[in-house]
């Protein structure tokens, strides 16, 4: 379902990639940074790691009498990513001085409902992809019925995990719960991917578009950075200046990906054709205008930062970092 | 690289702006400076030229179109709008900074356990803007023009309401940047640019464009009215104008039997008892001879400030005194703004002279407040400024016309007022009686020979009279009192009143002696007022009526057999007339408009500092 993960993990390094999105001369100022490039990849990998083991953990060892579901929740959950959703969602939890042991738990439940996507996003009847994070998906390994299964399970295990975990208050469980069920809800994932099935023969204009987007892609990158709000306890102003962060910086990452998409050559990013054809924002404004675009979100994404002070600054070089700028 | 515009990729912008993405690009504006050193700083610093921006920009199209008349001037509109802009800049960047500083202190002082930033600088926002709206609302509302139409109030209330919500939205912007700790985000050019420019630029255009556009829509001044017909009347008119004798005074004079020759003049014709507007001698006695309030004709009071370069006078209102006042105060950065003794420049609707010279009738008229410059036209106009000139000396600038009518009147001003003269001033006037009395009798004597010359069909005059003793230390309540105990200023009204009997000897057996007194400056209480004597064929005998100061210029016309205007708010003071009188019978059919004076060059002359300093010595201006 989100694709860019997948591409952008053929393509290597974003900050090195020699088609991504070019610092302009806009961003000229020779000074610093928030958080030099060099420590946010040190914190994305860190994190990544991380989360990959909390996920083993989490995940119920293979047996061999369960019918495979344990093995085929575990193929797509701990399979290589970047888990930007958790990574983020940490990062913001964090900057509140939120303990690690009150976040990991729910950093999870987002990678498995992501991981969940993914499953149902590559099956037959929906985008039939074949390759996941360079791996065969899911159910071309396990078949059609235990890749459902195993979505499901990742979906269920998700929700007992925030059900379960000791460190979270009754307000904040439900706080997460809600906050998760309304990002995969009809006007979240679940929403977005149903639109992202109407086929649209001329084209997709940018109303539907961004409702694809937005559903799909941008309302789990949004919870991710309310649900570290949530658990950091972040003040209703500083909250809602996340909420517009995310929410830029979503289609911020969103449009470079197209443009990676356009840019690239179709062999090196394992180009889906599936895109090309139902359009996107590249083919609505070009490559410079997307460009431009991108640089004007991920500034406004920047500015909504400001409230938060030197607290931002993992924030900001993370932001960068996702939009492939080195400033 | 920048490439040439791109409308589709405006238009995205726009829609992904409506649908909630990116966002205000003047909080982009001001935020963009965090992560510099002194963010705070250079935040009030965008914050206050933006605010400045904003709140001139506004400012500058009210005074343009509230201007009577708007002013069109592109040279003015441009010296206007840098006035205001350097002025709201300042003012907003000390607000800006005010709040900038109460940032910095409240973050000093609660460290990082202080409550959320954005609460606090939301807070400094609102306290700002309510304080706008409030200050604002406030100086609005104690004016004059608070209680103006509903539709005015409205757009008013809105303007103070978006302009103080759009400053408290920018200090809520500047509060938050030194609230917060910023280390060193990426400084961003804003992307904008160009569209910045390019709505600039339209702005520019629309301006431009707007100056015909708004000078199409002001009536034509200067233009004459559409042909009109004249009753021909067999007579002239003599207008008298004494200032500083009001109704009260009169009486008491008259009691003590001075002013016999008037009383007797208001015995054999109609006296009227005029009630009167509270204000300075020039705009009562414009509002005399042109018809109209001060508010219209412009000359509101004895002199005016005005903003350097500005050609077009600025009308009395709300907005223009305190931007005179400010501008005074930057001086001399804005440049020099000057005391100008309001003149004919500041008159914009035509008096009794003017109207009767669209027909080609002359007229002399001596001493009048506003007329100078010394309008062309037919007959004899000496200024207000003739007699100062007379006394300084130097060049003349349009003090007279025709010009060649200075040389005359020099040799006569020296034949009788040089010091040392035979008829020199008189010796048993004290000082404190200053010049006025020697004015008067200049000017009377002016007025006097043109009567006599025969060929006027209106002479028109005024003399300062008793309005020489409103100046400190006199108070207008022991004034008429004074004049009386003292004497020396009833000899010369006396003198003055029996000149006044020599000109009705004088006068032919169809012409008209008119003449006006109002009680002066200060002195226009609720139980004084001024009063119109008529003496002449054709006006009852005995008559008394009442009216008003506007009455006074539809009255002449009406005399003189001219249609009135529609635009004037007067009415003739028919009581005066019986019904077998011509002045009642026959009137030609009243006009819309005569019209207004064309629109003055420039707004000062070199002479204008000496005019205050005898303006000053006579009193006039404190």
């Amino acid at each position: 379902m989100i694709k860019f993960s997948r591409r952008r993990r053929s393509l290597g390094k974003p900050t090195t990639r020699p088609n991504s999105v070019p610092s302009s001369t806009h961003f000229r100022d020779p000074s610093s940074p928030a958080a030099e490039p060099s420590r946010v990849r040190e914190y994305l990998s860190a994190k990544a790691e991380a989360v990959g083991k909390a996920l083993d953990a989490y995940l119920p060892p293979p047996d061999a009498a369960d019918g495979g579901i344990a093995e085929a929740m575990r193929y797509t959950a701990l399979s290589p990513g970047k888990r930007i959703r958790p990574v983020v969602l940490l990062a913001v939890a964090e900057s509140y001085s939120a303990p690690a042991s009150r976040s990991m738990p729910t950093a999870c439940a987002m990678e498995m409902v992501h991981a969940c996507s993914l499953i149902l996003d590559d099956l037959p009847c929906m985008d039939d992809a074949e390759l996941r994070r360079g791996r065969p998906t899911s159910h071309r390994v396990y078949g059609e019925d235990r890749a459902v299964l195993a979505a499901f399970g990742l979906l269920n295990l998700a929700y007992g995990i925030v059900a379960a975990d000791p460190s979270l208050s009754d307000e904040m469980r439900t706080g997460v719960a809600s906050l998760l069920s309304e990002a995969l809800g009809t006007q979240g994932l679940i929403g977005g991917q149903a639109l992202d099935l109407t086929p649209s023969p001329a084209g997709r204009n940018l109303h539907e578009l961004e409702q694809i987007h937005s559903r799909k892609t941008g309302s789990l990158f949004i919870a991710s950075v309310e649900l570290g709000a949530l658990l950091g306890k972040a003040p209703e102003a500083e909250r809602q200046a996340l909420i517009q962060f995310a929410k830029n910086l979503g289609l911020a990452y969103q449009i470079v990906d197209d443009l990676l998409d356009a840019t690239s050559e179709a062999g090196a990013t394992g180009k889906d054709s599936h895109r090309d054809r139902r359009g996107n924002f590249v083919s609505l404004s070009g490559v410079e205008g997307a460009r431009r675009l991108a640089e004007e979100l991920s500034d406004c994404a920047l500015d909504h930062l400001t409230v938060l002070g030197a607290r931002g600054a993992l924030l900001r070089g993370l932001a960068l970092h996702l939009t492939g700028r080195t400033r | 690289m920048e490439t040439g515009a791109d409308p589709s990729l405006d238009s995205l912008r726009e829609a992904l702006r409506d649908r909630g993405y990116l966002d205000n690009r003047l909080d982009r504006l001001i935020l963009s400076s965090a992560g510099s050193p002194h963010a705070w700083l250079r935040g009030a610093l965008k914050a206050g030229l933006a605010a400045g921006v904003f709140l001139a920009f506004p400012l500058l199209l009210i005074l343009i179109v509230q201007n009577s008349p708007p002013i069109t001037a592109p040279r003015d509109i441009l010296l206007l709008g840098t006035y205001l802009a350097i002025l709201c800049c300042l003012l907003t960047l000390l607000v800006e900074l005010a709040a900038a500083g109460v940032g910095r202190i409240i973050s000093m002082g609660l460290g990082r356990r202080g409550p959320d930033p954005g609460k606090l600088a939301w807070g400094i926002g609102s306290v700002t803007a309510l304080s706008f709206a409030l200050y604002l609302s406030l100086w609005w509302g104690g004016r004059e023009e608070g209680g103006r139409a509903l539709g005015t109030r409205v757009a008013v209330l809105t303007f103070i309401l978006v302009i103080s919500l759009g400053i408290g939205r920018l200090t809520s912007l500047t509060a938050l940047l030194s609230l917060v700790k910023v280390d060193r985000p990426p400084h961003r050019a804003t992307p904008a640019r160009r569209r910045r420019i390019l709505l600039l630029g339209i702005l520019l255009v629309v301006s431009v464009l707007a100056v015909p556009w708004m000078k199409s829509r002001v009536p034509e001044r200067g233009a004459n009215p559409p042909g009109f017909s004249v009753t021909p009347r067999a007579g002239r008119v003599l207008w008298i104008g004494i200032d500083g004798l009001g109704g009260n005074l009169l009486r008491g004079l008259e009691s003590e039997g001075h002013l016999t020759q008037l009383s007797d003049l208001a015995k054999r014709g109609c006296q009227a008892r005029l009630s009167l507007p509270p204000a300075d001698p020039p705009a009562l006695w414009v509002s005399a001879a042109t018809g109209f309030p001060p508010r219209r004709h412009g000359v509101s009071g004895v002199e005016t400030a005005v903003l350097p370069g500005v050609a077009t006078p600025l009308a009395e209102s709300p907005w223009t005194q305190p931007l005179v006042r400010a501008a005074s105060l930057l001086n001399p950065w804005v440049g020099r703004v000057g005391e100008v003794p309001r003149s004919g420049i500041h008159r914009r609707d035509k008096a009794i002279w003017e109207i009767l010279a669209a027909k080609g009738f002359p007229s002399a008229v001596v001493n009048w407040w506003a007329t100078w410059p010394a309008e062309e036209g037919p007959g004899i106009r000496i200024s207000e400024r003739a007699f100062f000139r007379l006394e300084s000396g130097g060049a003349p600038d349009r003090e007279v016309f025709p010009p060649e009518e200075m040389t005359q009147l020099q040799a006569e001003f020296l034949r009788h007022f040089a010091p040392g003269a035979p008829a020199g001033p008189d010796a048993r006037l004290p000082a404190e009686a200053g010049e006025g009395p020697i004015m008067d009798e200049f000017h009377m004597t002016q007025a006097g020979k043109a009567w006599k010359e025969g060929r006027w069909p209106l002479v028109a005059v005024y003399l300062n009279g008793p309005d020489l003793l409103a100046r400190p230390p006199v108070s207008p309540a022991d004034r008429a009192g004074r004049i009386i105990r003292d004497g020396w200023l009833v000899d010369h009204l006396d003198r003055l009143d029996g000149k006044i009997a020599d000109l009705f000897q004088a006068a032919g057996e169809n012409d008209m002696i008119v003449v006006e007194g109002d009680p002066g400056r200060g002195d226009s209480s609720e139980d004084d007022s001024g009063f119109l004597v008529l003496a002449g064929p054709g006006i009852g005998a005995g008559l008394s009526t009442s009216g008003q100061l506007l009455d006074v210029a539809p009255t002449l016309l009406r005399l003189l057999g001219f249609p009135l205007s529609k635009e004037m708010q007067g009415r003739p003071l028919l009581q005066c007339f019986p019904p077998d009188s011509p002045f009642a019978r026959d009137s030609p059919a009243a006009v819309a408009t005569y019209g207004q004076r064309p629109q003055p060059s420039r707004t000062a002359s070199e002479f204008d500092p000496e005019v205050l300093q005898k303006l000053r010595s006579l009193g006039y201006i404190r």
